[in-house]
């Protein structure tokens, strides 16, 4: 969904990463949790957190900096984990994203978002649905199922290279 | 239910008669494989004519009209056999069974599912089985039902007319089950002349009255000359919901066999007279079998198998709980709900349980079939056919099962020449038979065939690059080789086999359901497959283990024993992966270090042997924390391509614990080892003590040769 698709008003969750401010369409938001313990599943890529108990069923939660190519998520008490619906190929998945913390529900009017620019910013623009003008803030908002689906298969790609061995234990 | 749109009601009727028109096919299936074998057996011909029936009769009631008219040749047919005016053929029950075929096409035509039914096909069976049964095929149908002598009108009839006393009433459910009292009444008056008085007094006034309820009971007074059998015909399909009493009026009578009480309705009939006389007395329909067996759709088990697993999970949160609050109060609450949820969880796997049976009798036609096609005779026995299986993992057995069975009656049995040189027998056996072994299931197909032939499989081996000239190999890693994608020793490829994918996909579909297999074979005397599959999916007995700070479960199934590894085990060791397990050298692998886990290891860590079908190994954890019984999660799409994880699971403390493969992580451990092997130019090629080990990959990825063996699994 690109920028010209926001025909109506929304609500968007804000919450920031490092010092960035990103947004998430409600509608894809299931619910925001406090920092539960994550069960690390080895040998996968370090984007790939790990996963949760979300009320009995197994969540894998994705450390959003790493996707975005900042620093690791350094725990917090303001680190949450905001669990969205994510669709990839036709197929409705939940998945957990860290996030260093949640700020609000906010109101955008779609001529408040402007499309994406091509360059200045940190992440991949095609992640990005449009920027969300705040006073005098820029928020990006993103398109969750495009990050979520290349970063599948970048871990999928990273399986397959998982078998080249590290330096130290090749020595 | 008044609300439901009429045309919903009707798929729905249609729907429930799909599932017990397959119920029917299959049961009419093995009845007719037995038959061939046993044609004078008038218990299976009395099965067969009425699984005809039914299918006929609902057919025709539920809108499958075309199902109908098809089955009613053969209807008469067996109709014919009953009555002794025609004999069991072997083409009578081929061709009956290639129109099961057509059948079970006509049925699934509406759901999308399956090839439709070939009018070629049809109308040839149509005209064989006429053919057989001498009926003409100009004839009306009902011409044609007039002519067997059950149908016969009193008028045509050679044998003495009788009148019949019979009291119909429909139990309230009766019209809701789609079927309609008028259409009997009607089919009655085909046998003679009829008079009929309808009992009125239990219809309630017209506020009250359920518009889907029928409050009519009949009094008929029947004159035929057709017996008690073509009477009862007429209520085949709503004998389980009504009150039925069928006397004869006049008194004596060449029939007066027929009345004895031996049968269920006549049975039921006295038993209602008696019941009838004292007020509020229970009625015909609430007979007991009719509560014993329930239909309940496969989705609402597994959401009762979610939730109690869930139920699992908090229990043990609870048992936790209160075993650190030490109030004797909440402690016996918990041990109670412990209990409770024991029992429940039990019960509920217990539902999803089924006899293997069903799928065992399919192999019959199966056997039968390929019999004829390729020339040889075989004969199917089966054992243990009332071994109970979850139904998630029967359903995936069957496409194993038929690649086995085609393998072996393909390769395995010989021609009957080639049998008879040999001195065997000239009808081959093939067993399938299915048994318990503690908490898994062994299913065996065997045969009395060529068995498997060693060398051949091990010079397509060495061809494909799977294994080198030189290699020494056991016969299980031999035979392991004919479970790879593509393997095939077959110089021509048949229409049954040949093409190799059919052990692949035996391998891939038991390795899914998380069992093994196991081939043994002796040249000339025969081959036997053996699964070994766990009771259920959705639970697993595991081991806790502990590595770092994660939590992992190891299948109990798979694990052998646990030994110590002290430092000074590692320093004896010169730093190889090896321990010595009572003279056997067992190699091993250190998750911490395959998991990539910082920090120091404990001073003493454990081993944990385990078995897998590419051999023993051991894997070494920090610590071992016991047993537990645990409700596996599937881990998601998101983390698919991490095989040797086989699922997740939720422990008391409400963490995560991962589910281990031992099976796919040594494959992981293996390739890994040999692309780091690549790096190390110049690794010395020595250490060949382990080489029986690591060469038993067959089943891993395609390269995975015993020449892969080295010192893989030392640092």
């Amino acid at each position: 969904m690109s920028v010209n698709e926001i025909t109506e008003t929304r609500q968007y969750l804000t919450f920031k990463l490092d010092n960035e401010v990103f947004a998430l369409d409600v509608a894809k938001v299931r619910e925001v949790l406090d920092l539960a313990p994550i069960t690390v599943v080895p040998r996968t890529p370090d984007f790939m957190a790990g996963v949760i108990n979300l009320r009995g069923s197994v969540v894998p939660v994705v450390d959003l900096r790493l996707c975005f190519e900042m620093s690791k998520t350094e725990k917090t008490r303001n680190t949450c984990i905001v669990v969205a619906e994510v669709t990839l190929e036709n197929e409705s998945i939940v998945i957990g994203a860290l996030a260093d913390s949640v700020e609000e529900v906010l109101e955008l009017e779609p001529e408040q978002i402007e499309p994406a620019p091509r360059i200045g910013t940190q992440i991949r623009t095609d992640f990005i649905r449009g920027m969300g003008k705040r006073d005098a803030q820029f928020i990006m908002i993103l398109d969750i199922d495009r990050v979520f689906s290349a970063e599948e298969l970048a871990a999928v790609r990273a399986q397959e290279s998982n078998s080249k061995p590290l330096v130290e234990v090749a020595a | 239910m008044t609300s439901t749109p009429v045309s919903a009601n009707a798929e729905q009727f249609k729907n429930s008669f799909r599932e017990e028109g397959r119920e029917i096919l299959t049961d009419l299936e093995s009845a007719l494989l037995e038959l061939n074998e046993n044609h004078g057996d008038s218990d299976l011909i009395g099965r067969i004519f009425r699984g005809l029936h039914t299918l006929k009769g609902s057919g025709s009631m539920f809108g499958f009209e075309r199902l109908a008219a098809f089955t009613h040749d053969l209807e008469t047919a067996f109709d014919m056999v009953r009555n002794g005016r025609l004999e069991v053929t072997a083409e009578l029950v081929d061709q009956t069974l290639s129109a099961l075929d057509q059948i079970s096409a006509m049925l699934e035509e509406d759901t999308g599912g399956g090839t439709p039914a070939d009018e070629a096909v049809c109308a040839n069976i149509i005209s064989n089985v006429r053919r057989l049964a001498g009926i003409q095929s100009g004839k009306e149908p009902a011409q044609k039902k007039a002519s067997t002598p059950t149908a016969n009108p009193p008028a045509l009839a050679s044998g003495k007319s009788q009148s019949w006393r019979i009291y119909f009433a429909p139990g309230p459910d009766l019209m809701r089950c789609g079927a309609n009292p008028a259409l009997i009444l009607q089919e009655l008056r085909g046998l003679g002349g009829l008079s009929v008085h309808a009992e009125m007094k239990s219809v309630p006034p017209l506020a009250e009255m359920d518009p889907e309820r029928c409050y009519i009971a009949w009094e008929l007074v029947l004159e035929t000359a057709a017996g008690l059998d073509a009477i009862k015909d007429a209520f085949i399909f709503v004998e389980s919901n009504c009150e039925l009493a069928i006397e004869l009026a006049s008194g004596a009578s060449a029939d007066k066999a027929a009345l004895k009480p031996t049968n269920k309705v006549d049975k039921t009939a006295k038993v209602l007279a008696e019941k009838r006389a004292q007020p509020g007395g229970r009625r015909a329909y609430d007979k007991a079998e009719n509560v014993s067996s329930l239909r309940v759709p496969a989705e609402r088990l597994d959401q009762l198998v979610n939730l109690v697993g869930e139920l699992v999970t908090v229990q043990a949160r609870l048992s936790e709980l209160a075993n650190q609050r030490d109030d004797t109060e909440v402690t016996e609450v918990a041990e109670e709900v412990e209990r409770l949820t024991g029992a429940l969880r039990e019960n509920s796997m217990n539902i999803r349980m089924v006899p293997i049976r069903g799928t065992f009798e399919k192999f019959r036609r199966l056997v039968h079939d390929l019999s004829r096609d390729l020339g040889k005779k075989v004969e199917l026995a089966i054992e243990g056919a009332d071994t109970e299986l979850d139904k998630t993992v029967i359903d995936q057995l069957s496409d194993p099962l038929m690649h086995l069975i085609r393998n072996s009656m393909d390769h395995g049995v010989e021609s009957p020449e080639t049998r008879a040189a040999r001195g065997k027998r000239a009808t081959a056996v093939i067993h399938l038979a299915a048994r318990y072994s503690g908490a898994s299931v062994l299913i065996s197909v065997s045969d009395d065939g060529n068995g498997i032939d060693k060398e051949a499989v091990r010079a397509k081996a060495i061809e494909r690059g799977l294994a080198t000239a030189d290699a020494k190999l056991s016969d299980s890693e031999i035979f392991a080789f004919i479970f790879n994608a593509g393997f095939s020793t077959a110089k021509q490829v048949t229409d049954v086999s040949g093409r190799g994918v059919g052990m692949d996909v035996v391998r891939q579909s038991i390795e899914g359901l998380r069992g093994t297999i196991e081939v043994k074979s002796e040249t000339g005397a025969g081959t036997c497959v053996t699964l070994k599959l766990p009771l259920t999916l959705a639970i697993i007995d595991g081991l806790l283990v502990i590595v770092g700070e994660t939590n992992y479960v190891l299948p109990l199934s798979a694990t052998l024993e646990c030994i110590e590894l002290t430092r000074a085990d590692v320093v004896a060791n010169n730093g190889k992966h090896i321990v010595n397990v009572r003279g056997e050298l067992v190699p091993y692998v250190r998750l911490r270090e395959h998991f990539h886990v910082r920090g120091e290891a404990p001073a003493i860590e454990q081993i944990m042997l385990v078995e897998t079908d590419t051999g023993r190994f051991g894997l070494v954890v920090d610590q071992v924390l016991g047993n537990c019984q645990t409700v596996i999660k599937n881990l998601g799409r998101f983390y698919r391509h991490v095989q040797f994880v086989s699922g997740a699971t939720i422990l008391g403390n409400g963490t995560v614990a991962l589910i281990l493969d031992p099976g796919r992580l040594m494959q992981d451990v293996m390739r890994y080892a040999r692309c780091s092997r690549k790096i190390r130019v110049a690794a010395s090629g020595g250490g060949s003590q382990n080489n029986s080990v690591v060469s038993s990959v067959p089943g891993g990825t395609n390269n995975a040769g015993p020449d892969a063996g080295g010192n893989e699994l030392k640092q």
